[in-house]
């Protein structure tokens, strides 16, 4: 397969990832959205990295965003549990209290 | 040579200072309730690092290995970065050394995010690296995250750090497609690697392009410029004053440092550049949009904090205009670029130090009305709000006003000066706001039974009033050596 | 002369220890004991006035050696310097100077103000504002000393200007009422337009002579530098450059030293504590005007008009205040208009070209004016008058007030001028003076301003002595008209007493003065006698003020002592006849009613003022306020104001507070930038790269670029990435000639472009000159076969003999026609095509004039047109 097609691939993951996290209302969701983002740019990565086989930048580099990744999520994670327990839901719509 | 390894390990001193005291930090707190010299310990840490920075620059002839070189600047723009950093940071230390204290909050994980999170700043503001800039960033945003959150129990506190996490998560997860899209069309992820690519000519031109868009984007959310901004106020107002305090300085002072160090250095050549076809006329818009939305939205604002928000929002204005002289002036207006942001630092640290200074335990000063009177109740805490309001108002002789003045005056030289007068203009709109602040101290009084805000008795905060009122007229009457220091950092940056 | 290295630091302290007074008063003199305070301020002019007499003493040793033109001074630093439009630098120097003039004017000064002072400390015992009281006087006594000591006019004009700040606080100093208030405006508002005189005349001076120094400018002035002709607009040619800078110099002094027409704010000043209006409005601010005559009289003297118009202003000051002062009814207005008067004198006698006689009536009159101002302070105090004392409420006080009637009757018999009085000596050499004027010169002008000056002075003189009496009649003789009426309050207080010592002290070394220090300048052949003697006071000032040499003739000088002696044995009998023992204004129902009042009413000036100044300025500044009010305030202000509130209110409602809004604006963000970089930009330029035209795009990332040059649809080149093209031209590209048309003797050009018709040139608008050598006909010119065709009508053609009716321009040569040059000039289109890296398409324009040169040659019409162009 040539590059163009990893291209296409991580380019409709982004997108799916970004319109699911601006259409969704469940945090969890969202995060699960931007996870498909990050993950559509290790694809990427991993692609282009055969187009320049000279270095392993890339391949160095999703390595690093799976790590971000867990971290993120864990804080993403304990901050919607937190959330959670003061509102009793995880809808984002209703987080409107801090507004204007 | 051992010696040789040292000296060029100085070179990461700080961080690696920061690193030793946040892990020392986590385990104290572990093992111990004492929690009363956290804040002190990590105050005098932050500015133990931003002093070797600032040391390290005088001496100015440093060589870190490679292995560190190649994904950290060790040059005068990082320290210079890593000064204002450190002490915003410990500035805000201190801050909450009052403030924690006051209203119950004390618990030693704060201290251990706010410096791993000024560690993060740090990287990020000498990151030469598409790889080291994520990281710098996603360690920056996540303590930055957890310190919003840091009031868990408060649901505008936790509104505020979900709000803040989904949309910095949401424009990181650009930045990183940004960058990876970056890494295609050059082949190379260090920053050198791909001006050299771009400059050539060689990059794939519509990667490059959508690369740039997407990097500045995520940039442009991390400095709060209008429209990637909604997320300032928000979080802002829903986190505990002294981290609106380091938000608002250690990180947007990093967020503008890679902003300068990816667009004027791995964009930097002239067609990438260009003031028609290039990112300056983008930069020049977001300067534009910013400034007038910022201010015009701060004018609305009841709440002095929110106020201060939208007016960070402003200000990050002020210094993209700095940043779209770029093109024409280089160096010079990187340099008040670079003073601007330290000259912020200062004046908004005194700004919210002071309005944490005029509240104590559950009767916190947030609104303007909470304010009315104040001054003439008690005038020496009153006085660093003052000083402060007027910094950020550009009033000479304080540090805002070389500030302003080296950032339009920027503009002006660089031949567009009709965005100095829109600058000024909005400047003007925010006197109204900052005045506004005058007024109620002095010239108000409060209205019959509303709750009347009682000034906190703290040497922290006091001590952080005094540090930031110092610097703010110090580089108000001698800006010389600050600007000196950022003039060298620039033009060491741009060659 | 003034390049003396000896620094006196004396003249420094002079005025330090006032003004150190003035500080510490003013700042700490709340918290200070009152008698600390009284302390501070009589003592730092005490001092001061000890430092005066060393210093004096010192010029007067310098004096007995020979050095006739002695001075002291210091140069205390140089304070800034200016350019002039000559390009000569003039430093201007704080630099004080102690001459024979300031010298005792210093003396009169710290002499006089430090007896106000002590007396001071008596009379404002009761007051709230007590420190802040002495805090101006000692800013006023550090004002004056500038003023006096100054060595040149930008440091004169610092204590003038302080003088009259001061003078404005000690006026409003009970500023809670409104009255008060407004008298200090107006004594700002006077004294303001006369300091715009000040300033123009001093600019005048250092344009003319070129240093802003006293010495520099009386030395010019003694050379004859200021009699030239200049241009003046809008007065075209004046005779005299000091005219005309004289007479600015004297508007600045006729408001500070109350005369017509700015004399209205002194009777008001009368608001101020009584001893304000003793040291300021009396003994020494208001003689600065006659003080800066005497000190540029070198000057004045060279200038006859200006002259003339001070004596007559001077005079008539006189006269009108006289008039004034006789019917009036309380203490401090009378003596008011009695000093209005007094000044008038001064004017006068500067106006005749007697200076020194001049500031030695000023001299004498500190003595006496002060003394007549603390008695009726000291008469006030008696009765708790507040503000001022009607003199028919008072009557017989000399048994209650013994020291103040003595005083107070010494004085008068001063101001009236009774023989072996200061008053006498000083009055008589002013009338002398203008006895003199009359006898001196050959002018008829001058002579008659000489006999108006005599003859007025003389019926001022009367009055003088009438009213004065008449004001010591009603308030020491007869019986006490308020006894017993205190309580209903309108009288004043029944049983009056005698002032404290702090009071009566200064009263007699005033008293005594004004007796004694008119010896001084007793005239050097006494009238009618014509016994010779030595007259110090003229031998004194005449190192330092010019003026006409006093006459030696017996006629003149009896004349004028004659009417000096009659005028004042007139004023007194009239006055003991009429008011000694009375109670009643007798006076007031001899005059017929109207005059009477309208006298009274200060012949109404102020009354005039206001409809014919004040009124108008007024209304003009109610129009304009209304402007400002609806459209400056309004339209400019809340408008804006408003609009940025609700625009702001706008912005942070879009703040919604939802997350997915936020997200979709950052996507909107996004896009927006993306949009920028969608589409590419397309311009063109073109650039001369030596000989050839080249033309180029704008760069932008990933830019190809195809050209067509001469803009016919077909492209020369294929897609590239070059961005820089050089085309060639051939006439057959060629969209427009232009005619350009240039004048070289104005620079101005034009151009016009060509068609078949007839276009007709408009070369007047090029060269005012061709509106009077153009024929009937305007030219015109067409384009015919490519060539330019010109329809000449009668100008002529540039190197021909012959007037040719058509020329045509076939081989494209420009030609001249009388004053113009024509040339005719080539325009092409180029077209650029822009792809950028997403395929997008743009295109851009460009028509271009052809440099000269460069069309090939074949095709000489432009050619050769470059020839001519660039001759």
């Amino acid at each position: 397969m040539g590059i163009g097609a990893y291209l296409a691939l991580a380019s409709v993951l982004f997108g799916i990832g970004a319109v699911g996290f601006l259409t969704r209302r469940n945090m969890l969701i969202q995060l699960m959205s931007i996870e498909l983002m990050l993950n559509s740019a290790n694809v990427l990565l991993l692609a282009f990295n055969r187009a320049y086989p000279g270095n392993h930048d890339g391949q160095v580099f999703a390595f690093f965003v799976i790590a971000v990744a867990a971290a993120e999520a864990a804080v993403g994670l304990a901050i919607v549990i937190a959330y959670y327990r003061v509102r009793k839901t995880i809808e984002t719509d209703r987080a409107t209290l801090l507004r204007y | 040579m051992i010696t040789d390894r040292i000296t060029s390990f100085l070179g990461v001193a700080p961080l690696l200072l920061l690193v030793a005291v946040g892990l020392s930090i986590m385990l104290i707190d572990a093992f111990s309730k004492d929690r009363s010299g956290l804040a002190l310990t990590t105050a005098m840490s932050l500015f133990a690092a931003a002093a070797i920075s600032g040391a390290i620059a005088v001496r100015g002839d440093l060589v870190a290995p490679a292995q560190i070189t190649r994904y950290l600047a060790v040059d005068q723009l990082g320290l210079f970065f890593d000064v204002v950093i450190c002490a915003g940071a410990g500035l805000s230390a201190l801050l909450a050394g009052g403030y924690l204290k006051e209203h119950g909050l004390e618990r030693g994980e704060f201290y251990v995010l706010l410096i791993f999170t000024a560690f993060g700043a740090m990287v990020l503001a000498r990151a030469v690296d598409l790889l080291s800039i994520f990281l710098g960033l996603e360690t920056m945003s996540l303590g930055a995250y957890a310190l919003v959150a840091y009031r868990r129990t408060s649901a505008r506190a936790v509104e505020g750090a979900v709000k803040y996490f989904l949309l910095g998560s949401f424009a990181a997860a650009i930045l990183l497609f940004g960058s990876a899209l970056l890494y295609g069309a050059t082949g190379h992820t260090d920053l050198a690697g791909i001006r050299d690519a771009v400059g050539s000519g060689a990059a794939d031109p519509v990667l490059t392009i959508l690369a740039l868009v997407m990097i500045l984007v995520s940039l442009a959310f991390k400095v709060g410029a209008v429209p990637f901004h909604m997320w300032v106020p928000d979080s802002y107002e829903g986190a505990v004053t002294p981290v609106t305090t380091f938000m608002s300085v250690a990180v947007k002072a990093a967020a503008f440092a890679v902003l300068v160090r990816v667009l004027a250095g791995a964009f930097g050549d002239e067609v990438s550049m260009d003031l028609f076809t290039g990112w300056t006329p983008v930069i020049v818009i977001l300067a534009v949009v910013t400034m007038a939305w910022g201010n015009l939205a701060a004018l609305a604002q009841s709440s002095v904090k929110r106020m201060l928000a939208y007016s960070s929002v402003a200000h990050a204005g002020y210094v993209l205009v700095g940043l779209a002289a770029t093109y024409e002036l280089g160096p010079t207006a990187v340099s008040a670029v670079l003073y601007y942001v330290a000259a912020y630092t200062v004046s908004n640290v005194l700004a919210f130090g002071s309005l944490v200074l005029m509240g104590s335990k559950g009767k916190e000063a947030v609104s303007y009305e909470d304010l009315a009177g104040a001054g003439r109740r008690h005038p020496a805490a009153a006085a660093p709000f003052v000083v402060g309001v007027l910094s950020l108002l550009g009033m000479p002789p304080t540090a805002g006003f070389f500030g302003k003045y080296y950032v339009f005056s920027a503009a002006v030289q660089a031949g567009m000066t009709w965005l100095a007068v829109l600058g000024v203009l909005a400047s003007a709109v925010g006197a109204y706001y900052y005045l506004k602040v005058i007024v109620y101290l002095f010239m108000r009084e409060p209205a019959e039974d509303a709750p009347i805000a009682v000034p906190m008795r703290s040497y922290y905060v006091a001590a952080a009033l005094l540090l930031s009122g110092y610097y703010v007229l110090r580089m108000g009457v001698t800006p010389g050596r600050y600007l000196d220091f950022a003039i060298s950092a620039a033009t060491t940056f741009l060659g | 002369m003034h390049e003396d290295a000896s620094q006196q630091l004396a003249l420094l302290l002079i005025i330090l220890f006032p003004l150190a007074g003035a500080v510490v008063n003013g700042l700490f003199g709340r918290r200070l004991p009152r008698s600390l305070v009284g302390f501070i301020g009589v003592g730092s002019v005490t001092v001061s006035f000890i430092l005066s007499i060393t210093a004096f003493a010192e010029l007067f040793a310098l004096r007995g050696e020979g050095v006739h033109e002695a001075v002291l001074t210091y140069q205390f630093y140089e304070w800034f310097s200016l350019k002039l439009p000559s390009g000569a630098e003039v430093a201007i120097n704080v630099r004080f100077l102690m001459d024979s003039l300031s010298g005792v004017m210093t003396l009169i000064v710290t002499g006089v103000g430090g007896l106000i002072h002590l007396y001071s400390v008596g009379y404002m015992s009761d007051d709230d504002g007590y420190p802040r009281f002495f805090s101006y006087l000692n800013l006023f006594m550090a004002s004056m000393l500038i003023l006096v000591l100054g060595s040149s006019l930008p440091v004169m004009f610092v204590g003038w200007e302080g003088v009259g700040l001061c003078s404005y606080l000690l006026i409003g100093y009970w500023y809670e009422n409104r009255d008060y208030a407004s008298a200090g405006r107006k004594a700002f508002v006077a004294n303001r337009v006369g300091d715009f005189g000040v300033l123009i005349g001093m600019f005048i001076l250092v344009g003319v002579v070129g240093s802003f120094e006293f010495a520099d400018i009386n030395a010019a002035a003694a050379q004859g530098y200021f009699r030239k002709d200049f241009m003046m607009w809008p007065f075209g040619v004046v005779p005299s450059i000091a005219t005309v800078a004289c007479l600015f110099l004297f508007l600045g002094c006729t408001g500070k030293s109350a005369q017509i027409p700015l004399y209205v704010w002194l009777p008001d000043a009368m608001a101020g504590p009584t001893p304000v209006s003793a040291l300021i409005h009396a003994a020494t601010m208001v003689t600065a005007g006659v003080y800066l005559c005497c000190r540029l009289s070198p000057l004045f003297i060279t200038s006859d008009v200006a002259m003339s118009v001070i004596a007559v202003t001077g005079t008539l000051t006189a006269l009108l205040a006289a008039t004034i002062a006789v019917t009036q009814r309380e203490m401090k207005k009378i003596l008011a208009y009695s000093t209005v008067s007094q000044l008038g004198f001064m004017f006068a006698a500067v106006g005749v070209g007697y200076f020194a006689a001049g500031f030695f009536h000023v001299f004498t009159h500190a003595f006496f004016k002060a003394c007549l101002f603390l008695g009726a302070g000291s008469v006030m105090h008696a009765v708790h008058a507040h503000g001022d004392a009607d003199i028919f409420k008072l009557g017989g006080l000399k048994k209650q007030l013994p020291t103040t009637r003595w005083t107070f009757l010494v004085s008068c018999l001063a101001i009236a001028g009774v023989p072996l009085t200061s008053g006498f000596f000083s009055k008589d050499e002013i009338l002398l003076g203008a006895t003199a004027q009359i006898f001196r010169s050959d002018d008829s002008l001058m002579v008659a301003v000489g006999w108006f000056t005599l003859i007025g002075l003389t019926l001022a003189a009367v009055m003088t002595a009438f009213y004065m009496f008449r004001l010591y009649f009603l308030t020491f003789t007869g019986e006490y008209r308020s006894a017993g009426e205190s309580s209903d309050g309108h009288g004043y207080d029944a049983h009056p007493h005698e002032s404290p010592a702090s009071m009566k002290i200064p009263l007699i070394f005033l008293g005594l003065g004004a007796i004694f220090a008119g010896y001084l300048g007793m005239p050097h052949i006494t009238p009618f006698v014509g016994t010779h003697l030595p007259s110090w006071w003229g031998h004194w000032m005449e190192a330092s003020v010019a003026g006409h040499a006093l006459p030696e003739s017996m006629n003149t000088i009896n004349i004028a002592s004659g009417l000096a002696l009659a005028a004042m044995a007139i004023g007194i009998g009239s006055a003991w006849v009429l008011y000694r023992n009375k109670s009643k204004d007798v006076l007031a129902e001899k005059v017929p009613a109207r005059l009477y009042a309208l006298v009274f009413d200060k012949w109404r000036v102020d009354e005039l003022y206001d409809t014919v100044i004040i009124g108008p300025i007024k209304q003009v500044a109610t129009l304009v306020g209304r402007i400002d009010m609806t459209f400056v305030d309004a339209l400019l202000t809340r408008l804006p104001s408003f609009n940025a509130r609700e625009v702001g209110r706008f912005l942070s409602r879009m703040q919604n507070g939802v997350v997915h809004t936020y997200g979709m604006v950052l996507v909107i963000g996004v896009v927006s930038v993306m949009a920028m970089f969608w589409t590419p930009r397309a311009h063109v330029e073109g650039a001369l790269e030596g000989e050839t035209l080249q033309l180029v795009a704008a760069p932008g990332f990933g830019y190809e670029y195809r050209w067509d040059g001469d803009s016919d649809g077909e492209f020369e080149s294929g897609w590239s990435t070059k961005r820089i093209y050089a085309p060639t031209y051939g006439p057959e590209d060629v969209r427009k000639i232009f005619l350009y048309v240039r004048s070289p003797r104005t620079g101005a050009s034009d151009h016009y472009s060509l068609t078949e018709q007839w276009t007709r040139l408009d070369l007047a608008r090029l060269d005012a000159a061709w509106r009077r050598t153009q024929g009937s006909l305007p030219i015109v010119a067409r384009l015919e076969d490519g060539k330019v065709q010109l329809r000449m009508n009668g100008a002529q053609v540039f190197g021909r003999t012959d007037t040719p009716d058509v020329i045509e321009l076939p081989t494209g040569r420009g030609t001249g026609i009388e004053n113009v040059l024509m040339v005719p000039r080539a325009t092409v289109e180029a077209t650029v095509e822009v792809r950028n890296a997403f395929g997008n398409v743009s295109t851009a324009s460009r028509e271009m004039t052809l440099p000269d040169g460069y069309l090939p040659e074949q095709h000489a019409l432009l050619l050769d047109a470059t020839k001519e162009g660039s001759r």
